[in-house]
């Protein structure tokens, strides 16, 4: 009974009654593409009918990407991603967690890092060239990064190079960010499965710790961070009192100067979060476009697709299918690299691109936007 | 458009924008720049020898863009006047002369480079507003991917490629490689019903869902063989006909898909262009290959609104459109007088349904004009020239622009009677007692309280109603036969703005436990926006109750409308409940912390 | 979990064959190693994955085994192999949690080494209970 008062609360809220059914998000979906069963307008249309024992909506509210195209193209203005993020945790019981990629290991770990008492190795990747601070008012926050180099670490990612050479990068303009060794994982995937419990752990813990550093602003070097700690996290506001930028937008802010110029010619993959959650398109395009050439692909800023996969939930066939699509497209515009602002898009599109039989077709370097600006500054 | 050039009794200035307007209903004093067109309107004959001589090409406004024409031009072969006009941003040159050209080739001489702009002034006893719309431009929906695809174009443009005497001359082609497409679509409710999207917006277009079955049957006419199909939410046909030519478009095997597309790509080779819609009767995701697109545009509010929004103070609604006084007794009149709308600056709308508007509003203004004289309100407000000290509060706050004070010079305000629509908002703030409400007096109403509180003043909750609204509801109350406690005082006002501070103070200071005071809705209020002044106005007083250590909940602020009969005597019960928590001894003691603080306030006046 | 006399709980992957033999040739003959670990039979070892090493850890256990057959002696085939692969990521992975990758073991058996069985619980169980309380409390 309960649970139907908190359904139609979610109704009101995300005023999924006010559908007009034009279409255009399952349209402009990229699964809905690869996966012609699914459709967001549907989901809506369901959960309205048959509330969440409906079978269509137990499987499909798990599929979603919740990458957010269809925000961008319902005219309504109906948040179909957050109404998607309001309705998992209703499904979640003893038995599920939700549909979860590699035995749900990477949840594993995040939820691990939400016990108090934790004493991690995280900070390896931090040697004799890196200069950091453990007191300061801007904080570098890593992330996930080092977790998921090992765990995948027979694709030989880089991850942890992207936090190296962000330091390596803020250095270079005077800055000694604040580096936490007790940081932990900022729960972007734990509350997009419905774990809200989890996520707030961890974001109490996290906060206690940047107060204790004297943390004023926090720079990321993903997309998922960015948008949980200055969305999720800042709610409500008085508890969080810090200023949240990408790497990318604290140095458009700053007036980066760029480096030398690259040969390479490059594509920039937008991600998610960072794009149209966050709406900020024009400063990573900005950076690269003053040291290499940058062509877009069909698919671009607000339109841009998603690399196929979010919060460690389902990895199927239509995953591939969705890479494979997005990986054309890059190669479609002839460039030489991929630039990525998100660990997450470099994983699954590294990944796709280890696919037996297209691997030659596929194949592309692909890079961090840090990692490509440390290059051009060293 | 030639019949009114013609008419003896209309005079029709064309290239002009108004400069200014001033006055009040049967007395605006217009001022308009009438913009040089360096060619002369009598004589010129639209021979065109001028143009075939003109060395600048520029993209043809009228065209869409998709032909070009010569800085010296006609807008269109029908246009009135029927004279050419030199645009001088598009022209090498006048002054000095550089070309010269089209001088040269005209035989009657009507060429002028000297002409200068005129300025115009004239008396005009009513004004209506037809300041029209433009379409929307799609470019923001850039999953649309107008501009970055040639093959899809707006409902203007095609309308220019299938006119007979378009760039095209009727032909419909593809801008990509101008061969006719063997497969258009159309889709709607493009920039309209998008309440979600700031570069769009949320209301209905009317007439875009009419005019694409037009272009459909227009389509099937020329090319019988052509794959016609229209994406839409909904197919708005309701008017004379529409039905009827809705059916003979899908009789001639127009497709109609329930569905916009939320995805276009263009096919790199053939330019065509695939639309991935959600086809919502099969509930299945389709792609659709079309060779050309029609994106069915709708209507936005035109740029100039703003300008003369600001010369009549006239109010607009949240669409941007012109707000009538009355969405249903009065919708071609504004609220001020001797003002009228029509067309599509009020709202969206078709040719029939516009010229409907337009003879209403001749009607309108002529029913005004036509007896040479106007009554005016008889509730105007009387400016004491001894006591105003040209402030200006009243002329800001009066919602008609009916009061003007010279500032600078130190001269007192002046209402204009015509255009005052005897609200009393100017009376209320008047903090100098300067301007009286003719049958809304001070005096008058200060009487009405005394009277109220003579005898037993606990016993009484004094409410001060607006006309239009909460006195209504109280007529609604009674007539409905609803009771409420008998203990309530009416005292009505034209409006809750007139209700001045001093009327409150006396209303406590002669024992009244509670005061009421209640007016229209925001957005309803009879006199445009006076409610909000009273809104201001009893936030101060709360304030100031606050400061002096009275109960601020003894004031009661609430909106009632004349249809809230039930609302309206249940207001009246809560009011009668608070009544009853006010003391004997806390009215007396309210009445010396009044007397008291008026006091003070007096001296300080003296004393400044 | 079910209590018993440990306050340090060590959970064992067992696979179904030559490690599970060895088990009940233990259970038969000695009972007294039996309070040293919590057993979870599988039938090959290739069937841990790190999501389930990580689970037990996450749920309290203070050290993790995996027992599988010898690299040739796998009926199925590619089970050794496959957990000779996870076992350093996931040392990699508790480490940067913080705890001591000697919490976890990946050993191979063959049907006939019950003593080297008890010798090894013996050993990891020692090496366990030298370590800090794990973190983790389920």
């Amino acid at each position: 009974m309960n649970q139907n008062n908190i359904l139609s609360e979610i109704i009101e809220k995300f005023q999924i009654f006010h559908c007009v059914e034009c279409g255009k998000c399952t349209g402009a979906c990229p699964l809905a593409q690869v996966d012609r069963d699914f459709s967001p307008r549907l989901v809506a249309k369901y959960v309205i009918e048959e509330g969440i024992d409906s079978e269509y909506v137990k499987e499909k509210a798990w599929t979603c990407l919740t990458c957010g195209l269809c925000n961008e193209r319902c005219p309504i203005g109906i948040s179909f991603t957050e109404f998607i993020r309001a309705i998992r945790p209703l499904f979640i019981t003893e038995d599920f967690k939700g549909h979860l990629s590699h035995g749900g290991a990477l949840q594993g770990l995040m939820r691990m890092q939400a016990a108090p008492d934790l004493n991690q190795n995280r900070i390896d990747w931090i040697t004799g060239e890196h200069k950091i601070s453990s007191q300061g008012e801007i904080l570098y926050f890593t992330g996930c990064l080092t977790y998921l180099e090992t765990f995948f670490s027979e694709m030989n990612l880089e991850l942890k190079k992207i936090a190296s050479d962000t330091v390596k990068i803020l250095n270079s303009i005077g800055v000694e960010p604040v580096v936490l060794p007790d940081e932990r994982c900022c729960g972007h995937d734990l509350i997009w499965i419905g774990d809200e419990i989890s996520f707030h752990k961890l974001r109490s813990l996290n906060i206690e710790s940047f107060k204790k550093a004297g943390v004023k602003t926090i720079i990321t070097s993903c997309g998922e961070c960015s948008y949980t700690l200055k969305n999720l996290y800042g709610q409500p506001e008085e508890d969080f009192p810090f200023e949240v930028m990408h790497i990318s937008e604290y140095l458009q802010k700053i007036g980066f100067s760029a480096g030398k110029e690259l040969s390479e010619i490059a594509t920039y993959q937008d991600p998610c979060r960072l794009g149209r959650f966050m709406g900020v398109y024009d400063a990573p395009r900005q950076l690269l476009g003053s040291i290499m050439e940058l062509r877009e692909m069909p698919h671009f800023r607000a339109g841009a697709w998603c690399c196929g996969n979010s919060a460690w939930l389902h990895c199927d066939r239509y995953s591939k299918q969705m890479q494979v699509e997005r990986l054309m497209e890059a190669k479609g515009t002839k460039s030489d690299l991929i630039v990525t602002a998100c660990p997450k898009c470099q994983v699954h599109l590294t990944c796709a691109m280890n696919d037996v039989n297209l691997m030659q077709d596929l194949n592309m370097k692909i890079r961090d936007i840090s990692s490509v600006i440390a290059e051009s500054i060293e | 458009m030639t019949d009114v050039g013609r008419h003896p009794n209309i005079e029709m200035i064309t290239l002009s924008e108004i400069k200014d307007i001033k006055g009040y209903v049967g007395n605006f004093d217009v001022t308009v720049t009438k913009k040089a067109r360096y060619v002369n309107e009598k004589e010129c004959t639209a021979c065109g020898d001028c143009a075939t001589v003109c060395p600048v090409l520029v993209p043809d406004e009228f065209e869409m863009g998709l032909a070009s024409r010569r800085a010296i031009f006609i807008p269109f072969p029908q246009a009135v006047p029927s004279a050419y006009v030199l645009n001088p941003h598009d022209c090498l040159g006048q002054d000095p002369l550089i070309c010269g050209k089209c001088k040269e080739a005209c035989e009657k001489g009507c060429i002028d480079y000297d002409a200068q702009d005129e300025e115009l002034s004239f008396k005009v006893g009513t004004i209506i507003v037809a300041t029209g719309m433009e379409p929307y431009d799609p470019t923001p929906l850039d999953e649309y991917g107008y501009t970055r695809f040639p093959n899809m174009l707006t409902t203007m443009e095609f309308e220019r490629l299938i006119n007979a005497g378009g760039p095209t001359k009727g032909e419909v082609v593809r801008l990509s490689d101008l061969k006719v497409p063997k497969s258009v679509a159309f889709i709607q409710c493009v920039g309209s019903r998008s309440p979600g999207n700031k570069d769009a917006n949320p209301y209905c277009s009317n007439i875009c869902c009419m005019n694409t079955i037009k272009d459909t049957l227009m389509l099937k006419e020329h090319y019988p063989d052509m794959e016609v199909k229209v994406f839409y939410i909904d197919i708005r046909a309701f008017g004379k006909g529409f039905e009827d030519l809705f059916q003979r478009s899908k009789g001639k095997g127009v497709k109609y898909i329930r569905g916009l597309p939320g995805d276009v790509q263009e096919d790199p080779k053939s330019q065509d262009l695939i639309l991935f819609t959600e086809n919502t009767s099969t509930d299945l995701l389709e792609k659709h290959r079309t060779e050309m697109v029609v994106l069915s545009q709708g209507l936005v509010p035109s740029k100039d609104m703003n300008k003369i929004q600001e010369m009549l103070a006239l109010q607009k609604t949240s669409d941007g459109f012109y707000l009538e006084a009355h969405p249903k007794l009065q919708p071609v009149d504004s609220a001020s007088a001797g003002i009228f709308f029509a067309g599509t600056a009020e709202s969206p709308k078709d040719i029939k349904d516009a010229v409907t508007q337009a003879s209403a509003a001749a009607a309108r203004a002529a029913r005004i004009m036509s007896p040479g004289k106007i009554t005016v309100e008889a509730i105007t407000s009387r400016v004491d020239e001894d006591k105003c000290t040209s402030c200006g509060i009243c002329a800001k706050v009066c919602p008609y622009n009916a009061i003007t004070v010279d500032k600078k010079n130190k001269r007192p305000a002046v209402v204009i009677e015509a255009a005052c629509a005897g609200c009393g908002t100017c009376a209320a703030e008047c903090s100098f007692d300067a301007i009286e409400m003719n049958h809304f007096t001070d005096t008058q109403i200060l009487s009405q309280v005394d009277a109220i509180l003579d005898k037993e003043p606990l016993e009484k909750v004094v409410c001060f109603a607006c006309n239009w609204c909460s006195y209504a509801g109280a007529d609604s109350a009674g007539i409905a036969r609803l009771s409420y406690p008998p203990n309530i005082r009416l005292i009505r006002t034209m409006c809750s703005g007139r209700v001045d501070e001093k009327f409150i103070w006396r209303a406590f200071e002669s024992g009244a436990p509670v005061v009421l005071l209640s007016g229209c809705h925001f957005g309803d209020c009879h006199y445009i926006d006076a409610n909000h002044w009273t809104k201001k106005r009893v936030e101060k007083i709360w304030k100031k109750m606050e400061k002096w250590g009275l109960r601020k909940e003894r004031l009661q602020l609430e909106w009632i409308s004349a249809a809230e009969g039930v609302r309206f005597s249940q207001v009246m019960t809560k009011m009668d409940e608070l009544r009853q928590t006010v003391t004997k001894k806390e009215v007396t003691e309210t009445k010396r912390i009044i007397a008291d603080n008026l006091k003070k306030k007096k001296k300080k006046k003296i004393s400044q | 979990m079910p209590s018993l006399n440990r306050k340090k709980p060590i959970l064992a992957f067992f696979c179904n064959w030559a490690p599970y033999r060895c088990y009940m040739d233990l259970c038969r003959s000695e009972s007294s190693f039996r309070h040293l670990i919590y057993p979870v039979k599988v039938m090959c070892s290739g069937r841990v994955d790190p999501a389930m090493v990580l689970f037990a850890f996450e749920k309290g256990a203070e050290g993790v085994m995996v027992l599988g057959c010898k690299d040739k002696e796998c009926r199925y085939g590619p089970g050794p192999k496959q957990s000779t692969k996870i076992a350093e990521p996931i040392k990699a992975l508790i480490h940067i949690l913080g705890l001591e990758s000697e919490r976890f073991r990946s050993v191979k058996y063959s049907f006939n080494e019950k003593n080297r069985l008890l010798e090894e619980i013996d050993s990891f169980a020692k090496t366990v209970d030298k370590l800090k309380k794990s973190p983790f409390v389920p």
